[in-house]
């Protein structure tokens, strides 16, 4: 039944490494009761969630079931109202220091990639580090080169984003992230807007990162995906947890209809 | 670490101010209020000891003492014995003639300047192109007057066009270009000449329903009518037979020499028509340039797929390119509108006496009011300005609406204006509120709007400005009272209904109230049954409040607004 | 054609390139393609050649063959012209140009001094240098004079004490050395709000109280200075340029500051903006004009003079920041809401973001707008002369009066035009060229 979790996209030369992703009892994002209305609209509906340190977590669920909202409330891009996240152990309130600490502590990468078309890469990844980090610029481009490296790219350093592919652009956005040297990562569809061959590319740079232990959050319909790094996979819909559970079970034995109905849709052919 | 559901907030700290999204904007707010109402007392301080030093006061009470200067070029009544206030409105008038044919001209050379600068004809294009870069890099105020200093020093006298073998001959027969100023052949209207307008309107009418007829006649057969050329006969043919029938009652004055001077015709002083011609030609090379742009704007590809489906050039022209292309031009070729009327005010240049003129000019130098008049200048200014821009919101708001559902076809219609309102029970019908309730809401707001507006405009004439009642003035403080908040009310309400979040029952039951009981003793509108307008006021009136009361109780999303309609959807 | 026999075929070998037909080709293909294609075109050429045929051999007769461009009076002129080229001939009088020419570039300026606003305008384009390319030699020390411009030229051109400079510089050196320097042990190192106001306050005290004193102390011990020359005196194109430039760099800044306010999401500052800036796009450039040259004076306290110039430059700069706050407003309209985010979740703060990431790219989508709301400003600086300022239209009528030159209007209005045409045209141009290269920049 494993077997149909079947994803072309995974590298099938890189087989993840399990035994180096290791979870420890730390805990890194607590989420606690939280709601948040668009309006008169519930889009995140009590939800509970805690990560320890080290945890994948694959987040699924049918468009509009509040995945990316849930993500986005983490760094503050969305306001919650109601409920508590602990990141880190920084509350996140209206104070604008824990934002800004939580946000230099969780790096997140976007569908649409949001790198800034009129800085070159390398100074799309050293901005953040100089002027939030207070790095020194040189240190800044030293470390930019390593991630760019990492991410396989640091010929493109001094080109713009326009000038590359989508799957490097993904790629720059994951380094632009990293050299702020955060401690979780937060992914929202990261692969979504890309062409098949370049899904490839962003998954296989998203594995090395779990293989080093880093806390991620993923939404993502990549299954395969799911199935080889997530430790925890949850379905979400309607603005709830509906369920979760590690990969193997959730895949080969789902307890509710909607998960059923859910991984039917998205794996029946 | 406990899970924790309600925490009482932290303490106040007074750092938070700063540190905290709660407060800061309020806290950067109140500063940013205080700064400016410091300023403010500042400067309205600085005003009161300098009207204290001059001796002067700040009252508009020189409006209506007498002007005791002349205005040559009017549309109304006026002699140097009329007050200020009929100056300044002298003025009004003849800015507002100037924008308007300043505007209808403007249109006519831009449209054609900016198809022919498309034109494949090599030399046609590049004509049209030395046009529009040579007027519109060349300041409208030098424009201005050089055409003044023509017309007055280069065009002949009026004595020239005397004797035997004149100087000087009329323009096409009709038209006496002098140094004195145009004077043009005027329509007389004589007994009879009703039946032919009439007429005209009715031809008008009717080809506006055989348009349609041709429409659906082909919908249902396929057959296409020539609704064009029949159209065009209809009206002419109409218009003319009546013209005849009623035995030529339409005639046109030339105008003639008559002593020293022309007689006769419309006269037009030389500022007046050097104004005219030089916005007029500058504003069309702007036009001109965003017809090209919008022309230009519509993709070439939807010109090769029309082509490709087998449609002739002048049927993709019109309903290919002229509908796509309208969407761009509108709104710049409206904001061109309101930089003609802005620049009509260069007319103190040359001596026309526009609004700039009279009140800016001769009634600010003869009182000494700066304050006053500047202000009053300022006012009238900003109200034509802002009702344009609200027509092209209007405009605007409809394009999207019409992008975002299927209505297709070019143009703006008053008619789109209510279009929701139909929408609004189809969609409640299906009860699927997701694309269309907005549509839906949109028109019935439009008609609230409307009537509110309307019966607004009637009670301030009513009120303020009809002789024929017992003005305002004379009313004892009841009345007053009532007529006053009744106005407030029916204001913020509409106000509220436009820019607002459309949930207002509580103000408009309370105005509601006010109206019936200003109808109830006779104010501001004495009888009822007085004439067409004032049965418009009242019920018209009834109807909007009831709407708006209507659509605040039944509306299925209440937080749609007027100017956005459309919420930010929830992100996934 | 319809063989029954194979439809395969091979190429039995490579058909050479020729020349396509006469009639698509060459003038006469041209010609039929661009000016006789089809009936309406044909009339269109006809008429137009027919109207340029017409005018243009009359205009360069009447301008070049038969002008005349040394002479001292209108009646000279035509004298010359009877004399060349028989009686009744008609021809421009260029020599009022020659004649008036200082008058036109300087107005009143005096003579002797001429070398001040001509040595300003040279250092203006030393000014600019350094803001348009960034890759000069010295860049750092040129954008120290360009950012103590608008004190240099002030002193060239109305000239004065020379101390003026350093002291209004000292205003805010002081400021900043209270606030930032010796004021972060007080404030500590993250109260931006407290050291900022200390600066202005310290700079404004400065400006109101010690400036006056300060100058007349310092040139008592060392006079250092030029000869004054009054408002009055300035005019002609120079004027034209002084208000279109002051405005032109004033506007850039307030209207960047108009245009964030006007999209900030504190109802406050946003209604103040947009109030603001409808007022000002909602009445004539010549309303403002009348406040600042009658009105303004009731708001200051009693007893404030200050100069025409100055309150007309005042008022140009507030009308061209509406108008550039809403061609910012479109650039910044245009950006993905997705760049916002990005900075956000980077933790940039509001300002670092505005300043690395939108304002860049925001300006750079508005850059044609930019240029082309500069071309409005530059023409709009004719219109004080209606109130009775001496730029180059308002000194048409003096010399339209002059008994010498009475009657002559055609060339004093095309050699105003003329000059007016270049600048906009070339500023035009300029904004087309950045707008291609930014579309194919990307």
């Amino acid at each position: 039944m494993t077997d149909a979790v079947r994803d072309d996209h995974m590298p099938d030369d890189h087989i993840p490494d399990r035994s180096k992703m290791r979870v420890s009892d730390e805990v890194a994002i607590q989420i606690s009761n939280m709601n948040k209305w668009y309006g008169e609209f519930h889009v995140l509906r009590d939800i509970n969630l805690n990560v320890n340190r080290g945890e994948r977590i694959v987040i699924c669920g049918p468009s509009g079931s509040g995945k990316s909202t849930l993500i986005r409330c983490i760094n503050r891009l969305e306001e919650h109202q109601k409920g508590d996240i602990i990141v880190d152990g920084i509350e996140l309130n209206s104070d604008l220091k824990n934002i800004d600490k939580i946000r230099a502590e969780a790096g997140m990468v976007f569908q649409h990639f949001n790198l800034f078309p009129h800085l070159t890469i390398l100074e799309n990844c050293t901005l953040a580090p100089i002027w939030v980090r207070k790095t020194p610029k040189k240190e800044a481009e030293s470390v930019a080169m390593q991630m760019l490296t990492r991410v396989k790219i640091p010929e493109q350093a001094h080109k713009y984003p326009g000038q590359l592919s989508g799957g490097q652009q993904q790629r720059v956005a994951i380094a632009r992230a990293l050299c702020m040297k955060p401690r979780i990562m937060l992914f929202d569809e990261p692969t979504s807007a890309l062409d098949p061959e370049m899904i490839k590319e962003v998954l296989d740079t998203m594995i090395g990162l779990a293989e080093e232990g880093m806390t991620m959050l993923v939404v993502t319909h990549e299954m395969g995906f799911a199935q080889a790094v997530a430790n925890r996979v949850i379905f979400m819909d309607q603005g709830q947890i509906v369920e979760q559970n590690e990969p193997k079970e959730f895949f080969t034995n789902p307890k509710s209809d909607r998960t059923k109905l859910f991984l039917s849709q998205i794996l029946g052919h | 670490m406990t899970v924790t559901t309600e925490r009482p907030g932290p303490v106040f700290r007074i750092d938070m101010l700063w540190n905290d999204s709660r407060y800061r904007s309020t806290f950067l707010q109140i500063i940013a209020l205080v700064a400016v109402m410091l300023s403010v007392l500042w400067l309205v301080n600085n005003v009161v000891e300098n009207l204290a030093a001059l001796g002067k006061e700040f009252s508009f009470g020189f409006m209506n003492t007498p002007s005791s200067y002349d205005i040559n070029q009017r549309l109304i009544e006026y002699s140097s014995r009329s007050t200020h206030s009929t100056a300044a409105v002298v003025g009004m008038l003849n800015t507002l003639l100037v924008a308007v044919m300043g505007c209808i001209l403007a249109t006519v050379i831009g449209v054609l300047a900016g198809v022919l600068r498309l034109s494949k004809n090599w030399i046609v294009s590049r004509l049209m192109t030395v046009y529009i870069e040579g007027v519109r890099n060349v300041p409208v105020l030098i424009q201005i007057l050089l055409y003044a200093a023509v017309f007055d020093e280069v065009l002949p006298a009026p004595s020239a066009f005397r004797g035997e073998t004149p100087e000087a001959t009329l323009l096409l027969g009709s038209i006496a270009a002098t140094n004195r100023g145009f004077y043009f052949p005027m329509p007389i209207f004589e007994g009879g000449s009703f039946w032919v307008v009439a007429a005209f309107v009715a031809a008008v009418c009717a080809a506006v329903w055989f348009s349609r007829f041709g429409t659906r006649r082909q919908q249902a057969t396929g057959e296409h009518l020539p609704v064009f050329w029949i159209n065009l006969g209809v009206i002419i043919g109409v218009t003319l037979l009546a013209y005849l029938v009623m035995g030529r009652p339409i005639s046109l004055e030339y105008p003639e020499l008559a002593g020293f001077n022309f007689k006769g015709g419309l006269y037009a002083r030389n500022s007046l028509v050097a104004l005219w011609l030089a916005l007029s030609i500058y504003t069309g090379a702007f036009i001109a340039e965003n017809v090209r742009a919008g022309i230009m704007a519509v993709a070439k590809g939807q010109t090769e797929a029309a082509y490709a489906l087998g449609m002739r050039p002048n049927w993709t022209m019109r309903l290919i390119i002229l509908p796509q292309a309208l969407r761009v031009i509108i709104p710049p070729l409206i904001s061109q509108y309101l930089n003609l009327t802005k620049n009509s005010s260069l007319a103190i240049a040359v001596g026309y006496m526009d609004v700039t003129g009279t009140l800016g000019g001769i009634t600010l130098n003869q009182t000494g009011k700066e304050m006053e008049t500047i202000l009053l200048l300022m006012v009238f200014y900003l109200a034509i300005s802002l009702s344009i821009s609200f027509v092209m919101n209007l405009y605007n708001d409809q394009v999207k609406l019409i992008e975002r559902t299927t209505v297709t076809g070019g143009g703006f219609s008053v008619l789109h204006l209510f279009a929701g309102v139909s929408g609004k029970w189809e969609t409640l019908k299906r009860g699927d509120a997701k694309m269309h309730d907005n549509y839906g809401v949109a028109g019935w707001l439009n008609l609230v709007v409307l009537l509110y507006g309307v019966t607004f405009v009637l009670m301030l004439y009513y009120v303020f400005i009809d002789d024929i009642r017992d003005s305002y003035w004379t009313w004892g403080t009841g009345h007053k009272l009532i007529a006053l908040s009744l106005m407030v009310l029916s204001g913020a309400t509409m106000v509220t209904c436009i820019f607002k979040n459309a949930r207002f029952v509580d103000l408009a039951a309370l105005e509601l109230v006010v109206f019936i009981l200003a109808v109830l003793i006779g104010l501001p509108f004495g009888e009822i049954a007085f004439g067409a307008s004032t049965v418009l006021v009242v019920f018209g009136g009834l109807a909007a409040r009831l709407a708006s009361i209507a659509y605040t109780v039944f509306a299925p999303r209440p937080n749609v607004t007027y100017f956005n309609r459309v919420r930010p959807e929830a992100a996934s | 054609m319809s063989s029954a026999r194979s439809v395969a075929y091979v190429a039995s070998g490579q058909i050479p390139p020729s020349p396509p037909p006469l009639a698509s080709t060459g003038v006469i293909g041209w010609l039929r393609e661009n000016l006789f294609a089809g009936p309406l075109n044909t009339v269109l050429t006809v008429v137009s050649v027919a109207a340029v045929a017409l005018f243009l051999p009359q205009f360069v007769d009447w301008a070049f063959l038969k002008g005349v461009w040394t002479a001292s009076s209108l009646s000279e002129c035509r004298e010359i012209i009877a004399a060349a080229h028989g009686e009744g001939a008609r021809g421009a009088c260029w020599a009022v140009i020659d004649e008036r020419f200082n008058q036109f570039l300087f107005g009143f300026y005096p003579s002797d001094q001429y070398w001040r606003p001509i040595l300003a305008f040279l250092l203006l384009g030393v000014a600019i240098a350094p803001v348009l390319f960034d890759k000069l030699p010295y860049r750092g020390v040129l954008l120290i004079h360009s950012a103590l411009y608008p004190l240099i030229a002030v002193f060239l051109i109305w000239g004065g004490s020379f101390w003026m400079i350093p002291m209004v510089v000292a205003g805010p050196v002081l400021g900043w050395a209270l606030g930032f320097r010796a004021g972060t042990k007080v404030y500590g190192d993250g109260n931006f709000l407290a050291a900022l106001g200390v600066l202005v306050g310290v700079t404004l005290l400065w400006w109101f109280f010690a400036l006056g004193p300060a100058i007349g102390f310092l040139h008592g011990l060392i006079p250092v200075g030029l000869e004054e020359v009054g408002s009055r005196r300035l005019g002609g194109f120079l004027l034209a340029l002084i208000i279109g430039v002051t405005g032109i760099a004033g506007s850039l800044p307030i209207g960047i500051v108009l245009a964030l306010g006007r999209r900030s999401n504190m109802f406050f500052i946003r209604t103040m903006c947009v109030v603001f800036i409808e007022f000002i796009r909602g009445v004539p450039l010549i309303t403002l004009l009348f406040v600042a040259n009658v009105v303004l004076r009731y708001f200051l306290p009693p007893g404030t003079e200050f100069d025409l110039i100055l309150r007309v430059c005042i008022m140009v700069t507030l009308f061209a920041s509406a108008y550039m706050a809403e061609v910012i407003r479109g650039g910044l309209a245009a950006l993905p809401q997705g760049q916002y985010e990005a900075a956000d979740a980077m933790g940039l703060n509001y300002w670092q973001s505005m300043r690395l990431i939108i304002m860049p790219q925001a300006l750079k989508v508005s850059i044609p707008g930019i240029v082309n709301s500069f071309i409005g400003l530059f023409k709009d600086t004719t219109l004080v002369s209606i109130i009775g300022l001496l730029d180059p239209v308002g000194l048409l009528n003096p010399i339209r009066a002059d008994s010498n030159w009475h009657g002559i209007i055609w060339e004093l209005y095309l050699f105003v035009a003329l000059f007016f045409f270049v600048f906009c045209f070339s500023m035009s141009r300029y904004s087309m060229y950045l707008e291609r290269k930014l579309k194919t920049d990307r």
